[in-house]
């Protein structure tokens, strides 16, 4: 099989080469930017973060992580509709990320957990499911919980 | 935009299968109850606003990440 690469200008990384294999498509966008589709994922290193980083649109790239780095007990229920979607059929087709927001005052950087990105793994499809869940806030600040775990 | 008036316990059917009942009424707060088919995405409309706003709020250059790496380093070292 013969891998597609193409180069993506991005302005977190510059000159970017992305396998066409590693490109997720977001179907309905991700709210507020609803006409962009397609993603990849870039790794940071030594570090718990990663990067959505559009294929379409250099200047858009969103933090992201492992929600259950950060809150092992994170769960919720994927709605029929996303599940048809996404073409999910078993729980190893799935990857979940939660968007970072980090403000100018990085000591209040906070995690979106009321909207998680799903992904299918294997059929590279994505979406930013909302859920309607009180447990989990649009703003999880991320220092504030991290220490009252560890004082625990 | 239709405009209905509706007394509690009254119903709205949209389109076949889509029903909107209004559960009660007190002060200024409906309690809405909907019946809706699973594949159709019933939400608060102030959500999706709130989520739109966030991932604006979200986009961030790679220094404001590395801060917060350092940030990380020096709270693990205050524990020690």
């Amino acid at each position: 099989m013969v891998v597609q690469k193409s180069v993506v200008q991005s302005r977190v990384f510059g000159e970017l080469e992305v396998n066409e294999e590693n490109i997720i498509t977001f179907e309905d966008g991700i709210p507020a930017f609803e006409n962009l589709k397609k993603f990849v994922i870039v790794k940071e290193e030594d570090s718990p973060f990663l990067w959505l980083q559009s294929i379409e649109d250099k200047d858009i790239a969103f933090v992201i992580i492992n929600p259950f780095d950060i809150k092992p007990d994170y769960e919720f229920d994927i709605g029929e509709e996303v599940l048809k979607k996404l073409e999910i059929e078993s729980e190893s087709d799935v990857a979940v990320f939660c968007i970072v927001v980090i403000p100018e005052d990085v000591k209040q950087t906070r995690v979106n957990l009321k909207a998680p990105i799903i992904i299918n793994v294997h059929k590279r499809k994505g979406i930013q499911y909302l859920l309607d869940d009180e447990r989990y806030p649009l703003r999880y600040y991320l220092f504030e919980n991290l220490n009252s775990d560890e004082q625990k | 935009m239709l405009v209905l008036s509706r007394k509690e316990g009254d119903q709205i059917l949209i389109g076949d299968d889509i029903i909107i009942k209004v559960i009660s009424v007190e002060k200024d707060c409906v309690k809405l109850g909907i019946e809706a088919p699973k594949n159709i995405k019933v939400l608060r409309y102030e959500l999706l606003q709130e989520v739109k706003n966030e991932n604006v709020e979200a986009l961030q250059g790679r220094k404001r990440l590395s801060k917060i790496k350092d940030l990380k380093e020096i709270l693990s070292d205050e524990q020690v």
